[in-house]
């Protein structure tokens, strides 16, 4: 879960130089957020598999939410960047890859605080 | 010549309109899922908060979609309201910490959403303001905006 994130956050970094760049992105950048956009479904059904053994106090419902929420927000981000062809969709797949991390800290937390309960 | 014009609806959604579309939309689905959660299962633990949240819920949702579809006076309103509800709830969390048994997304100014909460309607009303100020015959490259 922490090591997509820290995967996410390297595109992250690439797609900083390409913005500074002005170079829209393509070939193996689109196909590394593939990879990833599918990476982050493994470690949806990895969440939720996790679910049926010792979940200590872990609230259900929250960390369902966002398991089902965050393999969105990659592929939402190609999509919506498609149709600006400059920097600014190169910042929306930024904002779009940054969020995935996020989510993925939160998770990460919700497990361990209800497990440590 | 360059005479301020209003622009058309779509402006708001290009150049880095795009980019504020997607970070409203977060934040719609976000605060949705988490007002709905909060008011199907714990509602009568800390009905205000969660109350406020299902009312930022609203916000995010309207203000995305007048964004994403140039409504140029609805996004105004909601923007606007955004920024009155997440200074309000932000000050009155910090004061009357009593009332508020849970967070809200815009609890201590956005402060759990790395501020961003409150950051999001200030630009967004900037945005707003700066496209309705643009050249009408200005060149549109997006890149530079």
């Amino acid at each position: 879960m922490l090591a997509l994130g820290a995967v996410c956050l390297g595109f992250a970094l690439w797609l900083v130089v390409e913005m500074v760049r002005n170079v829209q992105p393509g070939g193996w950048l689109l196909d590394g957020l593939a990879l990833v956009a599918v990476g982050v479904v493994g470690v949806t059904v990895w969440g939720v598999v996790r679910l049926l053994g010792d979940r200590g106090d872990v609230p259900v419902g929250e960390y369902l939410g966002y398991l089902f929420l965050v393999p969105f927000f990659i592929p939402a981000g190609i999509v919506w960047s498609q149709g600006e062809r400059s920097r600014s969709g190169t910042a929306v797949l930024l904002v779009a890859v940054l969020t995935v991390p996020f989510l993925m800290l939160r998770l990460h937390d919700i497990w361990v605080n209800g497990t440590a309960a | 010549m360059t005479t301020p014009a209003r622009s058309t609806s779509a402006e708001l959604r290009t150049g880095w309109g795009r980019v504020l579309v997607f970070v409203y939309g977060i934040f719609a689905v976000a605060a949705t899922g988490r007002s709905s959660l909060q008011l199907a299962t714990q509602a009568g633990e800390a009905p205000l908060p969660y109350t406020l949240s299902a009312v930022a819920a609203v916000v995010y949702l309207l203000a995305t979609f007048a964004l994403a579809t140039g409504r140029r006076r609805l996004a105004w309103v909601t923007v606007g309201v955004e920024l009155a509800g997440v200074l309000l709830v932000g000050l009155t969390s910090e004061v009357l910490p009593q009332d508020y048994p849970d967070r809200t997304v815009w609890s201590d100014f956005g402060a759990g959403y790395g501020f961003v909460p409150l950051v999001l309607p200030i630009v967004g009303l900037w945005w707003l303001w700066h496209t309705s100020r643009r050249p009408v015959d200005a060149p549109r490259d997006h890149a530079e905006h």
